[in-house]
């Protein structure tokens, strides 16, 4: 199978601060992936990495074969990729409509008012707020027209940093049943997730990310079943650290 | 009483279109720039070589306009992109350290005496008893509003402007949304230091062109600023508005009953003598601070 996006052995951080210390991952066509992993185990990081907001001390990305590690985040866009923030994900002083329009930036003008009726058609609630501006949305809301947005291109990959976060459960499941559903329609999906047994749920693999490292990966149904992944990452008291699954960078000094 | 309105007019059509480009550069990349006020003055120099090459005035101020445009673009590549992660003081202090640079090269350039647009004499145009308007000023008034007319229209109908307004909002998801935010940028400083121009030009056509003309606003443009809620257009225009007609109904006030009132002994009529009128914008720019931080028209952060 083709991969989609392959993150080769990515070195990265925030000027002397090294977050992620050599971490590798891929994507394939029609795949949904969930990261999950402890607060500050550099999940967010490698999503910035993917979209290019940060540029790798070494390693490289590959977005369709093509190394794209030193494009900037507007130009990958224009290649098909698409990526929800955690936070400040919508423009709050924008009307609906017009935070729809800005996801569109890239498109040809004569498409930009075709695709804003096909995001109205899978997100009714954003056809009813269109005039409104999103500062006087619901978090739920937010969420939806933040995919809504970054859908608008079409992209042949979504980046979504824990969809989840701060919404309620009953909104966070609708979330994620609209992520299985815009998967269904043939786009591969990468999350970030804390609310991590949801998202592996609708995944088909998932990644456990800690300290910057790849600590393990394997199916997502595995990931589920494992009682020790499920002890250590799933929430519960993290157990004593057998030597795991061989790790390509060393064995970590803590537990 | 006419008068009045035609000087808060004229100060409001000169302060706006400084402070707009002021409040746009602060909007994306959150920092004062205090050079931004030598604009002015740069914009309203740089017409005097052009019209004495006997390029028609109205040409040679839109080919100023651009220069300057274009100057405050170059400086930004220069200057403020080197800054882009660096903290907004360091920013502020950079700002005010170039706006030094300019003030002195424009008075290096052309001298320290002031010059006057050659326009010829126009006569002045009387409206009944109330007052007079000359045709230079109601052309600052005209060009003044064209000019905002022209910046709203692009604002908010247009996929520039409303990209302008994303940036600003959150210029992350901009890019994340396949805008080229660097290029957004250079516009915002095209267009704000092009208006910073029109301003000086138009302070130019009401009194002279001076190595001091911006620099002498920079009270007055900040706290049009701050007092619309900075970052905000509208509020700039909104502050600019407040901000001159305080000052042209302050200056044309007889303070005397209000001071008999308040208990003090005053004889005959009393008024703010010109010299202190930047007095009213600071006291507006002190009360807005502690009264309201976020400006009339700003979002609390």
């Amino acid at each position: 199978m083709s991969a989609l996006i392959e993150v080769d052995t990515v070195v990265a951080g925030y000027g002397e601060n090294e977050i992620l210390h050599g971490i590798s991952l891929s994507l394939a066509e029609r795949e949904i992936v969930t990261i999950i992993g402890p607060n500050g185990a550099g999940k967010s990081t490698l999503l910035k990495v993917v979209m290019g907001y940060l540029i790798p001390k070494s390693g490289t990305v590959r977005f369709k074969g093509k190394d794209v590690t030193r494009q900037r985040p507007d130009q990958r866009v224009r290649n098909g990729i698409a990526y929800v923030p955690q936070l400040d994900n919508v423009f709050p002083s924008l009307t609906v409509a017009e935070n729809l329009r800005m996801g569109g930036y890239t498109l040809p003008r004569g498409r930009v008012a075709e695709r804003i009726e096909r995001v109205y058609a899978e997100f009714p609630i954003l056809a009813e707020r269109r005039g409104q501006r999103v500062r006087t949305l619901s978090g739920g809301q937010r969420q939806l027209l933040a995919m809504g947005r970054a859908l608008m291109t079409e992209p042949e990959v979504l980046l979504l940093d824990e969809p989840s976060a701060a919404l309620s459960p009953l909104m966070a499941g609708e979330v994620f049943a609209k992520v299985a559903e815009i998967n269904a329609g043939g786009r591969a999906i990468l999350i970030v997730e804390q609310e991590a047994a949801r998202s592996l749920a609708i995944s088909h693999r998932g990644y456990v990310v800690v300290d910057g490292h790849n600590a393990y990966d394997g199916p997502a149904r595995t990931i589920l079943d494992d009682e020790k992944v499920r002890a250590a990452f799933l929430g519960g008291p993290v157990p004593p650290r057998r030597p795991a699954a061989p790790a390509g960078d060393g064995a970590p000094p803590n537990g | 009483m006419l008068q009045v309105v035609i000087d808060g007019l004229i100060r409001t059509a000169e302060l706006s279109l400084i402070a707009v480009g002021l409040t746009m550069v602060y909007g994306i990349l959150r920092f004062g720039n205090f050079a931004h006020v030598e604009f002015a003055t740069l914009g309203s120099f740089l017409v005097l070589p052009l019209a004495a090459l006997g390029i028609a005035f109205p040409l040679a101020a839109l080919l100023a306009i651009v220069a300057t445009g274009l100057v405050g673009v170059l400086l930004d590549r220069a200057i403020f992109r080197r800054l882009r992660s660096a903290p907004p003081e360091m920013l502020m202090i950079a700002s005010f350290a170039l706006g030094i640079m300019i003030r002195e090269s424009v008075r290096a350039i052309w001298g320290p005496s002031p010059y006057l647009y050659q326009l010829g004499v126009l006569r002045p145009i009387r409206i009944g008893d109330f007052g007079r308007i000359t045709p230079i000023q109601i052309g600052i008034i005209v060009a003044a509003a064209v000019a905002i007319l022209v910046f709203h229209a692009l604002l908010s109908r247009t996929r520039l402007g409303t990209a302008m307004r994303a940036t600003a909002d959150n210029a992350p998801l901009a890019q994340a949304s396949g805008i080229n935010t660097e290029r957004i940028i250079a516009t915002v400083w095209l267009i704000g230091a092009g208006f910073g121009a029109l301003g000086g030009v138009l302070v130019g056509l009401n009194t002279q062109v001076k190595a001091d003309t911006g620099f002498a606003l920079i009270v007055e443009v900040f706290a049009a600023t701050i007092l619309g809620g900075i970052g905000n257009p509208y509020g700039a225009l909104l502050g600019a508005a407040i901000i001159g007609f305080a000052e042209s109904i302050s200056l044309a006030i007889n303070w005397s009953p209000l001071l008999t009132w308040l208990g003090f002994e005053v004889r005959g009529f009393v008024f703010i003598p010109t010299g202190y009128k930047t007095a009213i914008p600071f006291a507006i720019l002190i009360l807005t601070l502690l009264v309201r931080p976020q400006g009339i028209l700003g979002a609390r952060r």
